[in-house]
């Protein structure tokens, strides 16, 4: 069966965008922390 | 005219207007009427920066374009999510403290003059026009936009859609300015968000799920899916660029500078990132499903994806909300933009060349008579359905995206750029673009916003190494930041 994505196309689609989502809650998490402390 | 439609717009507007006559009770000074006092709290600095960005491209183009050509246009949406990250990252924080630091600076132009401190008045005139004249255009492009909407949900004729819809956006941002704008934008924001999510997955659900989508859109055209077709690697460059214009977008600055606190950043930059990603990722799913929901009879005009797919998928009831949710999305763009404009009047041009000792009172209700005047200029140009504004946003978005943009990340970053260095790079920056713009065909076909930013970023450099060093005042203020 074939693929449901090119795996170029599911990196394109599903990395950078989720990647950035990420980052931002690192963010929200630590700069909670730093002001806990 | 179907009643379900007409109640959602008829209420939502009635909203609108509501916070509007809301906002205006709290308005008592100029720095109100502009940047809200700089009392935003993170999640209406978050969503009213991702409403005001956003204009009716996010739910009419970005869709259409996806269903036409397919997933290739997730370039874009990186590009964007990239560069809104950066600017939320190492923009939003600094220019908060800094604006505030520069004798209180409360608009771009303002900032400049103040950051440098340019006596000779050219960094804030210069800017000022700049902003007028792209804003104006911008503007317009949005009204026109918001005219077809009503014209076609409502069988009304062009002009009389076209002063509804700024009957209704000029008063609310008449009335409370900033933070009427703000508020309204961030009702509008969760409009956009909560369509842009149900379409999509409603779309699939129908289908059978992600995979019997994805396996409808193959059978279409295999091409869809790849996000390599039909472009160049030139084709690539273009599309990330345009993440490069959020450093210069004056109607998103404002939202940072106007934060509460440099300290709520992180939580505006998490809930106004999410609030992008997802929303872009429902724009283009919104596309890619129409391809498979409508692959026996094609749409006649790609731009009409999301409008079908609500029509066809939802209860009128329900429907009449997802289409006034287009409704937001081109309001809250241009609600934002005649602010900025207004607010260039006032206080870049009026305060600051006609009268520096005028009222606060005098101020805000010369702001109020700028907002009309603005909308009453951006009417005008919107005047025909085939005016060729439309075509013109791209062209806006680089100019600012060119002029501003380095000026205002090396204001921030380097303590040796000068006010000659920043005036050098916002000409060399709009110049570029409106020269590539006409040229790009025998040069390099690439979106403007590239070249521009990088002519910029290069004449800032060489500039300000070329003069002085900057007096100890302006070393010191930046140390403080």
């Amino acid at each position: 069966m074939e693929p449901v994505l090119p795996l170029a196309t599911w990196i394109a689609v599903f990395v950078p965008m989720p990647l950035l989502m990420a980052l931002a809650l690192l963010g929200l998490l630590l700069a909670r922390r730093g002001k806990r402390e | 005219m179907t009643t379900p439609v007409a109640v959602a717009f008829s209420v939502y507007l009635l909203a609108m207007l509501a916070i509007g006559v809301y906002a205006y009770r709290l308005v008592e000074s100029h720095p109100d009427y502009i940047l809200g006092g700089r009392k935003l709290g993170a999640t209406v600095t978050a969503l009213s920066a991702g409403a005001a960005d956003m204009s009716g491209w996010l739910l009419l183009g970005l869709p259409g374009a996806a269903y036409a050509a397919g997933l290739n246009q997730i370039w874009i949406a990186v590009g964007l999510s990239l560069g809104a990250y950066l600017n939320w990252q190492f923009i939003a924080a600094k220019l908060r403290r800094y604006t505030e630091l520069a004798r209180n600076s409360l608009t771009l132009p303002d900032y400049l003059e103040n950051r440098f401190r340019d006596s000779s008045r050219l960094l804030r005139a210069t800017s000022a026009f700049v902003i007028l004249f792209f804003f104006t255009i911008y503007t317009s492009a949005g009204l026109v936009s918001g005219a077809i909407l009503f014209q076609q949900s409502f069988r009304l004729d062009y002009e009389t859609a076209l002063w509804i819809g700024t009957a209704v956006i000029v008063s609310y941002t008449f009335l409370g300015g900033f933070l009427a704008v703000c508020w309204t934008d961030t009702a509008q924001g969760v409009m956009m968000f909560v369509a842009l999510l149900a379409v999509p997955l409603a779309a699939a659900g129908g289908l059978g799920g992600w995979e019997a989508t994805i396996a409808d859109v193959r059978a279409v055209d295999p091409d869809f899916l790849d996000v390599f077709a039909g472009l160049s690697f030139t084709g690539v460059v273009s599309l990330l660029a345009w993440g490069l214009g959020y450093f210069g977008q004056p109607h998103i600055l404002a939202r940072f500078m106007a934060v509460r606190s440099a300290s709520e950043i992180p939580k505006a930059r998490f809930i106004g990132m999410w609030w992008m990603i997802l929303s872009l990722y429902g724009a283009i799913f919104t596309g890619v499903a129409a391809v498979a929901v409508y692959a026996d009879g094609p749409l006649a005009n790609p731009e009409t994806a999301f409008i079908r797919l609500s029509q066809d998928l939802f209860n009128p009831w329900i429907s009449g909300w997802l289409l006034a949710a287009i409704l937001a999305a081109i309001m809250s763009t241009v609600s934002a933009q005649i602010l900025v404009s207004a607010s260039a009047i006032t206080q870049d041009f009026y305060r600051s060349f006609l009268r520096p000792e005028a009222a606060d009172k005098e101020l805000v209700w010369l702001g109020r008579t700028g907002v009309i005047a603005i909308a009453l200029a951006a009417v005008w140009l919107a005047g025909n359905p085939e005016s060729t504004v439309l075509g013109l946003v791209a062209y806006a978005w680089a100019g600012f995206g060119a002029g501003f943009g380095p000026v205002v990340i090396l204001s921030l970053v380097w303590p040796r750029m000068t006010r000659n260095g920043a005036l050098a790079g916002m000409c060399a920056g709009a110049v570029t673009v409106v020269v590539w713009a006409q040229a790009r065909a025998d040069l390099w076909d690439v979106y403007e916003i590239l070249p521009g930013f990088i002519a910029a970023a290069i004449a800032i450099v060489a500039v300000s190494l070329l003069g002085e060093k900057p007096v100890a005042e302006i070393r010191a203020e930046f140390a403080r930041v």
